[in-house]
């Protein structure tokens, strides 16, 4: 028994339009299950799931969200003090693909980490087993997604179908590798949280949220 | 792929988890048999329920290249070799995904029922994790709790809640070393000698010795090294502020020196639940022309408010309480207008469904829309007969209702959440127009709901925490020391009504009772109130934090008991209502107490006199 161990937990949000597969790729890569009667999540809900990275035990939690735009507002709250988003697309809609510079800036205005530069975002492109109903051509999609992530500084691009369980595994798995070692490098992203905690004490009143009742 | 050996320290067969199924009449709960094993690993001790006929140790270590997954904390397939390269969608034991596998370490407490003195029954167990995780009720068929109990005690140290007796919390032996650390300074009882004369500088220096030596000492000893998350450093940080405030509401207490000032509320009235209104109840209240007078139709709303209605009924009265029928006239008037109303239906749905493909390809927010209908209606309550399987002509009707609201109100359009509230009506109607009448009657009820700046969500929020202020002071300072007085985490149960956390049926019996604005139009509030109360021992012992709390909450959905619910809630207005004097004025407007034209009267109504 190992009562002293400890364990990282890594928060990952993901975020993209409704009807993207959010649910069913944290499902996917938590439960290893799919199932085409998620119903439309409302609010916000996270899974945990323990994996071993080179030795060392970690907890992913994984944040699932609302997809229409709307009800972005209030959850943004559990944005904060995350270690990586994940956004993601459906390659059979183009709409979805266009919507990805709003979440990313969305994310960033909402959890404000200190370095929005470096901030690791990952691409997921989902639902690659409907190939037939592709929005663009296979080929030409994976060069538009690679040109955006280039020209965001270089985000991680994975292919996945949550459906078949391609790829899934491997994303995420890359995505707790590398915000261990963004960790490990001590690039906090979310330095004033520290500081919140402990100035709480004094201005929790005007720390409860812009209300206007 | 290798097994992972473990030692089991204890295995109970007999052990049955709870499935509370989506039926369509009646919410079945099922029993899925099964065995719980507390099992020494390597890589830790873990409590794991398998369900029956399933592979007890296929708890893998999958070895790979770039590192191995080790499902805990999740059920996993039989197979759990299939992990990256092999599609897991094979075929696996319906139950499979109930199987879990908890760390010892990431439990921070469970709740023991034991049925009631004299019920029939079995014992149960709930682990409820330290993320606020709710794991699968368990049911021990043939024997007691005690023997999971026992040997578990060697791994862990367990406390019963003083508070809630089923609960039992895992001690943190973390917080106790701090616990005894703070008792420690205070050793000599100076700081509470010299707080009697001054209590404010006193327990200002006081505090900030604390705080400095938390700060100094006790802080590096427990955040050892780099093997501490930023999560966990923040949920240190955060206990030890707790830690301080308990420590000044304690000397405030001691000085006698009452900061906030408690509303004793009298006590809460026993309220009992009436059987639903039948058929014959429902036409005994008509006049002979088939109407409802004013005072009948009131008396009704009460019945309805009590009960709800039959099954049977709810076709004929779902169409009064949602204004599409209406009480005063006799059915064949209401039938004219119900005829009338439909070829208007029919006006609006022809104006979608004229639109043609090239008139869509520059019609962008209308395809935006299409799409939005689209993907939530292939995913709205699929688990019902009524809307199961590929090409279910119900779901084609729910398509259309919802598309032509999107006509009916293109300003407000298709929002999520709407299919949920649609559902029930369509089911409960059997067909398109009559169930897209009640569905406006129903949205012009939550239509702010819905509304982009979601201002109304928040503002019922708001006035959650306020009630809850005056309800449950302790759970809402609670929650406001723990950053969660945004009340975020009821976001789910207030825009949809409850919907994802009651089965189909009960959903429309809570609908009902609403629907009907008794005993005041914010009823759901009150609801949400009780809700709460019920958890309030579980989030504080648990310690739960932002997070955790919105997991808890969310883990309830499918265990809520609705009667009592219902009851509670009533029973806290009965409460507020008797002190409405001594409220604040925003809880008596939250409530519409003392507003005479509303209080005992449905809204929709003109004249109660």
């Amino acid at each position: 028994m190992s009562g002293t161990r400890r364990k990282a937990l890594l928060k990952v949000i993901i975020l993209g339009d409704s009807g993207v597969g959010k649910t069913s790729l944290m499902n996917q890569y938590v439960n290893r299950r799919f199932s085409n009667q998620y119903k439309a999540t409302i609010g916000a809900d996270f899974l945990t799931k323990d994996v071993m990275i080179d030795d060392r035990l970690v907890t992913m939690q994984i944040w699932d969200t609302a997809g229409q735009e709307r009800f972005q507002s209030l959850g943004v709250a559990f944005y904060r003090g995350a270690d990586c988003c994940v956004l993601a697309f459906d390659v059979t809609n183009a709409v979805s693909f266009k919507s990805l510079d709003s979440w990313r800036d969305e994310f960033l205005i909402q959890a404000s980490p200190r370095d929005p530069e470096h901030f690791p975002f990952v691409l997921l492109g989902n639902k690659i087993d409907m190939e037939a109903n592709r929005a663009v051509s296979a080929k030409r999609h994976v060069t538009m997604a690679q040109s955006w992530c280039a020209a965001k500084g270089g985000m991680p691009y994975y292919e996945v179908s949550a459906k078949e369980a391609v790829n899934v595994e491997a994303a995420f798995q890359a995505i707790a590798r590398d915000a261990l070692a963004r960790e490990s490098a001590d690039t906090s992203d979310f330095p004033e949280l520290e500081n919140n905690i402990n100035l709480n004490e004094n201005n929790r009143s005007s720390s409860s949220g812009g209300c206007n009742c | 792929m290798k097994r992972a050996r473990g030692i089991v320290a204890l295995r109970i067969p007999g052990v049955s988890a709870r499935l509370t199924d989506d039926g369509d009449d009646q919410p079945t709960d099922e029993y899925i048999p099964g065995t719980l094993a507390i099992v020494e690993k390597a890589t830790g001790v873990f409590i794991e329920w398998t369900p029956q006929g399933e592979d007890e140790c296929g708890w893998v270590l999958a070895d790979e290249d770039s590192g191995h997954t080790i499902p805990s904390l999740s059920p996993k397939p039989v197979d759990a070799s299939s992990s990256s390269s092999l599609p897991s969608s094979g075929p696996l034991s319906p139950h499979s995904r109930l199987r879990f596998s908890v760390d010892v370490n990431d439990l921070s407490s469970f709740k023991n029922v034991e049925p009631k003195k004299g019920k029939k029954g079995h014992p149960c167990i709930r682990l409820i994790a330290k993320d606020g995780t709710n794991y699968v009720p368990l049911y021990f068929l043939t024997q007691s709790t005690k023997d999971f109990i026992d040997v578990l005690q060697r791994y862990v140290t367990l406390r019963r809640s003083a508070r809630e007796h089923q609960l039992v919390l895992v001690v943190d032996e973390k917080a106790e070393a701090l616990a005894q650390s703070l008792s420690t300074l205070d050793q000599n009882g100076d700081i509470m000698g010299r707080f009697m004369h001054n209590p404010y500088a006193t327990a200002m220096t006081g505090l900030s010795k604390i705080t400095t030596f938390v700060q100094d000492q006790v802080i590096p000893a427990i955040l050892d090294s780099d093997a501490v998350s930023q999560e966990e450093k923040i949920r240190a940080m955060r206990e030890l502020r707790t830690e301080t405030d308990d420590t000044r509401l304690k000397i405030s207490r001691e000085a006698d020196f009452e900061v906030v000032t408690q509303l004793e509320l009298p006590p809460r009235p026993d309220i009992f639940r009436e059987s639903p209104v039948t058929q014959a109840v429902w036409s005994s209240f008509k006049h002979s022309d088939g109407s409802f007078d004013q005072a009948k139709s009131h008396h009704m709303m009460m019945n309805v408010f009590r009960g709800g209605v039959e099954t049977e009924l709810r076709k004929e009265a779902w169409k009064y309480l949602l204004g599409y029928y209406e009480w005063s006239k006799t059915p064949a008037e209401n039938e004219k207008k119900r005829a009338k109303l439909e070829k208007d239906y029919l006006r609006m749905k022809g104006q979608w469904t004229s639109i043609s493909e090239d008139q869509e390809s520059r019609f962008a927010k209308y395809v935006v829309r299409k799409a939005l209908v689209e993907k939530d209606v292939a995913r709205t309550d699929r688990t019902l007969k009524f809307f199961a399987g590929d090409d279910n002509p119900n779901l084609a009707m729910l398509h259309n209702v919802l598309m032509t609201y999107c006509m009916y109100d293109f300003d407000l359009g298709y929002v999520q959440g709407m299919s949920d509230f649609c559902s029930p009506l369509l089911y409960v109607m059997g067909n398109e127009c009559d169930a897209f009448w009640c569905f406006v009657g129903f949205m012009q009820r939550v239509h702010a709901n819905f509304e982009k700046d979601q201002t109304a969500i928040k503002v019922q929020l708001n006035q959650l925490r306020d009630l809850l202020m005056i309800v449950n002071p302790k759970l809402a300072n609670y929650l406001e020391s723990h950053d969660s007085d945004d009340m975020y985490f009821c976001f789910r149960w207030l825009i949809v009504w409850f919907k994802r956390e009651f089965s189909f049926e009960d959903t429309c019996k809570l609908w009902e009772v609403l629907w009907t604005c008794q005993p005041c139009p914010n009823f759901l509030l009150l609801i949400c109130a009780a809700t709460l109360d019920r958890q309030t021992e579980t989030i504080i012992e648990n310690k739960f934090g932002l997070t955790e709390i919105l997991k808890h909450v969310n883990d309830l959905s499918m265990h809520h008991d609705l009667d009592e619910m219902l009851t509670s809630a009533e029973a806290i207005f009965h409460q507020l209502s008797a002190s409405q004097d001594k409220l604040p004025m925003h809880i008596c407007e939250h409530l519409a107490l003392g507003d005479k034209s509303v209080v005992g009267t449905p809204s929709g109504d003109e004249d109660d006199e």
